[in-house]
């Protein structure tokens, strides 16, 4: 029944898109995109620099996975189209990458890892990424780097504003959403919710299948809703209260030579966070309460579900006119529950941190931070990190600035490492790494251009790296087992054009990744010692052409990943092959008084490249995506 | 006009190169025969689709890389490749997690037939004219023997077991099936295809074997992480247990040596030397391979009488297989494919 109700209600908000679109399009010219919004609260890097921060686009389709995969450098293992993904960041693995929302770490403790395709960008409003390891920053498992998620800054305009966007595409992909902020100069209310579902029956043509086979059983449904309501109180404080719950159900894709049906997954995803910011003459304080639940259904009758509370206390405050520092405490109390474990678990985690921020003088910029966490019995290593930045050239729309950084990071053993019955290991020391960076951003801007470049080294020594294997009576057991040494090279360059008629955006990013594993699987082994990691491509490339004229705008993305091995010994008969990817699409815009429409057609894979990003999972060949949106 | 021909003719010249180069191509890949030697069971990892055949001359000592894969222009054999049993001109490649057996030529290994009309497969033996193929059918449902045509290799009959319907051995004109996620081996009349006893033995059982005096040897991996595998030996005349070997270690496979007299039981790095007429575990191992990460399966070349022993690696990278002679010495070592567990010798 619900089904029913869903696909009449897609149905007709189809077409009334379609109606209301091609009344709009008779009427009106000007256009808006796409508006920024600043990260709400304190900027999340003001204590980073030194480091290599970048604000991303929040896109309107899709989920976190296709923002970062098309976006930055980063190589995500996708198990087939809407299905699990996991990230590795500068060489590393899915549970070396923090993600935080609203400043909580919402990697799952249980398996330490974030599925990114859980994740809408529908609900998001602000994607900020900092490369490589920052644990001094932002704790537990930012060793590769760590992706924040954070609400806008609230305007409190008082207007009222509304979005309806409906999505259809190849392979039954239908999505219905709506987005409303409303309030007056005191509160301001943020509401979402969405559908979307995909079929996911795309064909396609794996060498290992030998010919072209309609892939079943990978279909899968998600809703949710997020509601946001921020509060001025008096002149220096402001309460806000932040709600998401995300329904996810999928069939998992069966491998590439299967034809059943494999398992189903079904995710429950609860965020909720309360957030209060005084601010008085001497700096600010912020305190955070969060609640996050990841409850997964396995085939229907296995049942893992987290329960973590997070409490956070920072206080911000100036230090003379050229330094600020920041101290804070974090406490996180995980209450878990899976068949996997006797009993249920509980784990604390008490984090300390400071942070300093001093103007040495107007071309050096510095910054010190440190954390200690404990957790359980156990002290995690100590994490501090220097970061510097030097303003070696500044005139005439002319910078050239050089950074520096020296970090320390680590990862805290998950509930299953630890305590998974049989043959979790509860003396597990937590991961360290080492990590130094250099890097040099080079920006040139006048009235209607503006030209920047970066480009990045970096060095990072992982040691104690988590790995399973059976031991001696062949029980599975996790031990600090591997040492891992990932060097490599980031650059990106930008362009942009702007004239009254037509803009110009053109980019590209380029990575170069060498992830070396550097300890044998036990003494004897030399077969896997210096070889790249699996998953890990040496050469990532990524541009994008975007042109706006008047109401249209057009893209042009191309997506690049070298050949990946799939095993540690690197044997060349296993590997992926390398592929490139090339998606186009045109939009055009358009506003009525205060009515703004716009209509995007995207074409992803046109050359209907059969690729996969891990191995044996179909990716979805050539496949169309049409957006609605309406806003006012 | 002349333009035109100018064009027709490069056309045509290039169709011909292309044409030379792709016949070449034809004859630099002949089918590459293996009808001698050890043939390597490769399951590959779970959900990977990456199970293959390693074949290995143990005169030449010549390796080549998925058999399968090489004769049938890369096509993969599928997820988790159980076992693989020859009989006649055909193999039997029993892929669990796809639900298939694919049949192949002996020699070649050309891809021939496939039987899909079973579930989750696990073992094949051939018996009169029959074949016989173990089902786990699901995690939830009894096991199954399926009977095969083994000319049309049509699914005849089923014949429902206990849980977990794992290896299959006929003996003495019976086929005895160990239930692995049970502690019971069904006995199975061939003739009437109906299960004439079950038979208790230890939890979770597994490899079968029958040694010299016709009797079947079953190993019980006993419970995961317990440390409890035993060993039972059964009278196939009386159905009865009429031996029981408490090996206080984790254990899981087993393999008899030439003259049947010897079983060879594999427990992490080590392997053990069991006489069939003792009633013990011996202290001490027979072989220890130090280098091994985890030894996953093993095999007795039933005509040099040497050992392999497969280490799979612990999944993460290929694994390897050490080859030893029947006095225990190391004779060579080599990399197999992904999570070898078993040999088959020719």
């Amino acid at each position: 029944m619900l089904h029913l109700i869903l696909f009449v209600v897609k149905w007709i908000s189809t077409f009334l898109l379609l109606g209301y679109y091609a009344y709009a399009f008779a009427q009106s010219d000007s256009t808006l995109f796409l508006n920024e919004v600043q990260v709400y609260g304190m900027p999340v890097t003001k204590y980073a620099p030194g480091g290599k921060t970048e604000h991303l686009r929040v896109q309107h389709n899709g989920t976190l996975t296709d923002v970062l995969a098309q976006q930055t450098p980063l190589y995500f293992k996708i198990y087939g189209n809407g299905q699990l993904a996991t990230v590795a960041f500068r060489g590393t693995s899915a549970s070396q990458t923090a993600v935080l929302w609203n400043g909580i770490n919402v990697n799952s403790p249980t398996l330490g890892q974030t599925d990114f395709s859980l994740w809408p960008t529908f609900l998001l409003e602000e994607i900020t990424l900092q490369y490589g390891t920052a644990s001094a920053l932002y704790g537990t498992d930012a060793l590769g780097g760590s992706v924040l998620l954070n609400a806008g800054t609230p305007a409190f305009t008082g207007k009222n504003n509304f979005q309806l966007q409906q999505e259809a595409g190849s392979f039954g992909h239908w999505l219905t959403g709506v987005k409303a902020t409303y309030g007056t100069q005191k509160t301001e209310l943020r509401s979402k919710a969405y559908h979307r579902q995909l079929k996911n029956d795309f064909e396609f043509t794996s060498p290992k299948v030998g010919f072209t086979k309609k892939q079943q059983f990978a279909s899968t449904e998600s809703y949710g809703f997020d509601q946001q309501v921020f509060w001025k109180i008096a002149q220096a404080g402001e309460l806000s209260v932040h709600g998401q719950y995300a329904h996810n159900f999928r069939e998992v894709q069966p491998t590439v030579t299967s034809n059943n049906a494999g398992d189903v997954l079904q995710d429950n995803n609860t965020r909720l966070a309360a957030m209060y910011r005084h601010e008085n003459l001497e700096g600010s304080l912020f305190a955070t309460v969060g609640y996050v639940i990841n409850d997964q259904l396995y085939n229907r009758t296995s049942r893992t579900r987290s329960d973590q509370l997070t409490a956070l206390l920072q206080y911000d405050f100036a230090l003379g006119k050229r330094s600020s520092m920041r101290t804070g405490v974090n406490w996180t109390r995980y209450d878990a529950r899976s068949d996997g474990y006797g009993h249920r678990l509980h784990d604390n985690r008490y984090d300390g941190f400071v942070s300093f921020r001093h103007r040495v003088s107007p071309v050096w910029l510095l910054s010190l931070n440190a954390r200690q966490s404990v957790y359980q019995n156990s002290a995690a290593p100590f994490s501090p990190s220097w970061g510097n930045e030097f303003i070696l050239k500044k005139n005439d729309g002319l910078k050239l600035t050089l950074r520096t950084q020296l970090g320390r990071g680590y990862r805290v053993p998950t509930l299953n490492d630890r305590y998974w019955v049989p043959g979790g290991n509860p003396d597990l020391r937590a991961e360290n790494g080492l990590q130094a960076e250099t890097g040099m951003l080079f920006t040139k801007k006048n009235d209607a251009t503006e030209f920047s470049f970066d480009v990045t080294h970096h060095r990072l020594w992982i040691n104690d790296w988590i790995a399973w294997l059976p031991n001696n009576s062949g029980l599975w057991t996790p031990s600090n087992l591997s040492k891992v040494q990932v060097s490599g090279m980031e650059s990106q360059i930008s362009y942009r054009i702007n004239r009254t008629i037509y803009k110009w955006h053109l980019g590209a990013t380029y990575a170069y990744t060498r992830s070396l594993n550097k300890k044998g699987l036990n003494a004897y082994d030399v077969a896997t010692i210096n070889k790249q990691l699996p998953y890990v491509p040496i050469h990532a490339a990524r541009t994008f052409a975007k042109i706006s004229c008047k109401t249209w705008i057009a893209e042009v993305n191309t997506e690049f990943n070298s050949l990946r091995y799939t095993t540690l010994d690197n044997a060349a008969h296993q590997t992926l092959e390398a592929y490139a990817l090339l998606s186009v699409s045109a939009g055009k815009s358009l506003q009525i008084k205060k009515t703004e429409t716009s209509i995007r057609l995207q074409i992803n894979n046109l050359l209907n490249t059969y690729y996969e990003t891990i191995e044996s999972r179909a990716m979805p060949g050539r496949n169309f995506l049409t957006t609605f949106i309406v806003k006012f | 006009m002349k333009q035109f021909r100018n064009y027709f003719l490069s056309i045509l010249m290039l169709a011909i190169l292309v044409a030379s180069v792709s016949s070449c191509k034809d004859d630099e890949n002949p089918v590459k025969e293996f009808p001698s030697g050890v043939l390597v069971i490769n399951e590959g990892a779970f959900e990977k689709s990456n199970g293959s055949i390693t074949h290995y001359d143990p005169e030449t000592k010549e390796v080549s890389q998925d058999i399968f894969g090489l004769n049938n222009n890369g096509l993969a054999l599928g997820d988790i490749v159980q076992s693989l049993t020859i009989a006649g001109d055909y193999a039997y490649v029993v892929v669990n997690n796809d639900n298939k057996v694919e049949v192949t030529t002996a020699n070649t290994f050309k891809s021939v037939h496939t039987i899909s009309s079973v579930s989750l497969p696990r073992y094949f033996t051939t018996h009169n004219g029959k074949g016989y193929l173990t089902e786990w059918v699901s995690f939830i449902d009894p096991g199954r023997v399926a009977v095969i045509n083994l000319t049309s290799h049509a699914v005849e009959t089923t014949i429902t077991t206990d849980y977990g319907s794992e290896n299959i051995i006929a003996a003495n004109n019976k086929l005895f099936v160990s239930n692995n996620f049970s502690n019971t081996v069904s006995v199975i009349n061939p003739t009437s295809n109906e299960v004439t006893e079950t038979i208790e033995v230890g939890s979770s059982p597994g490899e079968l074997v029958q040694d010299s005096e016709g009797k079947v040897w079953v190993i019980c991996g006993g419970d995961y992480g317990e440390a409890n595998a035993s060993l039972h030996r059964i009278n196939t005349a009386t159905n009865e247990v009429d031996k029981t070997i408490e090996l206080e270690m984790s254990a899981g496979r087993m393999a008899i040596n030439k003259a049947k007299d010897q079983l060879y039981v594999v427990s992490g790095k080590a392997v053990y030397k069991i006489s069939i007429t003792d009633t013990t575990v011996p202290e001490t191992s027979f072989i220890s391979v130090t280098a091994a990460v985890g030894l996953y399966g093993i095999g007795v070349d039933t005509e040099t009488d040497e050992i392999y022993l497969a280490d799979a690696k612990g999944f993460a990278a290929n694994g390897s297989v050490y080859r030893y002679n029947a006095s225990g010495t190391l004779l060579d070592e080599f990399t197999a494919g992904i999570g070898p567990n078993g040999f088959v010798f020719r």
